[in-house]
């Protein structure tokens, strides 16, 4: 008996204290009001799986930020609403491919500028391990942000997954372009200036408009 | 006088061993004797309860040996400990369960409580921001919690140049600052703003990891 509660006991103390997912002490940050107007977008998303981290990220973030709880509501619901699609949209393609919050918040952020999911699917295509894309898919979303034609873009982070680059190089793909750009580059001269600084060879069947080295 | 001469010079002899004890005057030979049962007296085996010898010896232990010595001596003497190898395992179980959970319960003070990564998987992030005319500044993000109490940046010249190292987990992280306590204000040295849904600007941190892309 003695034995059976050491067990017990060790076994809670293992928990770790973020498997849910949540933010700790998420709960006793709401004021009523706010927990009024984001608590059925919660329980919905929940149910349904959704990331809930991102979204009572979110919800803490508006506190902090004094927003009116209605309009907290309002945010909340939307990004639920985005999370949702994003997921089924990846499920649908990806039936057995396991995804994580990241990787799906990134996405929908991606889904927002106008990718396509088709698009951003190629990453998975492309990938051979089960490295987290929320970075690529990220960095994706950052070039077609800064007018890096969206086939160039996915063309190339394709390219990166696929010959793992490392992603502490990938992710300096960003920053390097801002200073080729800044010095007057196009985008497409831009992002091939980024990969001459970075040494990232060059993806085959490499867009037009891509300077050759 | 005589005879004590007398007996002297038998006593010598008899001591030489040129003469027996039988030799020796009637007188003699009785002292020769009582001194012979004396002499014999201290050859025998004295013989005491065992008792007494554990008494007197813990109690001169008692009166000689300091208390913390006795302590140690207590501590560090090796004993048969009889555990069956359930419980052993048991007890480690509970011990690594219990090691942990004191060292989740207690953070490094020097780092955010959320979403900020371990000593082990965690990458130190610096966050600089210029604000020379600022009196606190303060950094606040998804990895905090939106916490307004944030992590504080430090101007240690007093040059405006405000910075902070955090140890962030790898993934893509929103956050903005904080100045003098009201000002929210994003970080143009970032690698993307984002809108925040509320009508204000989010900035973007890519955390890479170890990995490739």
């Amino acid at each position: 008996m003695r034995l059976g509660r050491v067990f017990v006991v060790a076994a809670c103390l293992c928990l770790p204290r973020g498997a849910t997912g949540q933010v700790p002490d998420f709960s006793s940050r709401l004021d009523d009001a706010t927990r009024a107007a984001v608590q059925p977008t919660l329980d919905a998303a929940a149910r349904d799986s959704l990331p809930m981290r991102a979204l009572q990220s979110k919800v803490l973030e508006g506190l902090a930020k004094n927003v009116a709880p209605a309009q907290i509501g309002q945010v909340v619901e939307t990004l639920a609403d985005e999370l949702r699609s994003t997921r089924a949209a990846l499920r649908s393609e990806l039936r057995d491919v396991p995804f994580d919050e990241g990787e799906i918040v990134a996405t929908a952020s991606a889904a927002r500028q106008g990718i396509g999911y088709e698009t951003i699917l190629t990453l998975w295509e492309a990938r051979s391990d089960r490295q987290s894309l929320e970075i690529p898919v990220t960095i994706l979303s950052e070039l077609v942000r800064r007018g890096v034609p969206v086939t160039d873009a996915s063309a190339l982070l394709a390219h990166v997954v696929r010959t793992s680059v490392p992603i502490q190089v990938a992710a300096q793909i960003p920053g390097k372009f801002d200073g080729a750009s800044s010095n007057g580059a196009p985008p497409r001269g831009a992002l091939a200036e980024a990969l001459r600084v970075l040494d990232i060879p060059d993806p085959p069947n490499r867009p037009v408009g891509v300077p050759n080295r | 006088m005589k005879n004590h001469g007398n007996d002297n010079k038998l006593l010598d002899r008899y001591l030489s061993g040129d003469i027996s004890a039988d030799e020796l005057p009637e007188g003699l030979r009785r002292e020769e004797a009582r001194l012979r049962e004396l002499m014999g007296s201290l050859d025998e085996e004295v013989h005491y309860p065992p008792a007494l010898r554990v008494a007197v010896m813990r109690e001169v232990e008692r009166l000689h040996i300091p208390l913390w010595r006795r302590m140690w001596d207590w501590a560090a003497r090796p004993r048969l400990v009889r555990v069956s190898p359930l419980s052993g395992a048991a007890l480690a179980f509970a011990a690594t369960a219990a090691l942990i959970f004191v060292s989740s319960q207690n953070p490094s003070p020097a780092l955010p409580p959320a979403g900020v990564g371990s000593s082990t998987g965690g990458i130190v992030t610096r966050f600089v921001f210029v604000a020379p005319e600022a009196r606190s500044v303060h950094l606040t993000g998804d990895f905090v919690s939106w916490s307004t109490d944030g992590i504080a940046l430090d101007d240690l010249r007093g040059t405006g140049i405000w910075t902070v190292d955090v140890e962030l987990a790898p993934g893509v992280h929103e956050y903005t600052f904080i100045v003098d306590g009201t000002e929210w204000q994003p970080d143009p040295r970032a690698v993307s703003q984002v809108d925040d849904g509320f009508g204000r600007v989010n900035s973007i941190v890519i955390v890479p990891g170890e990995s490739a892309a």
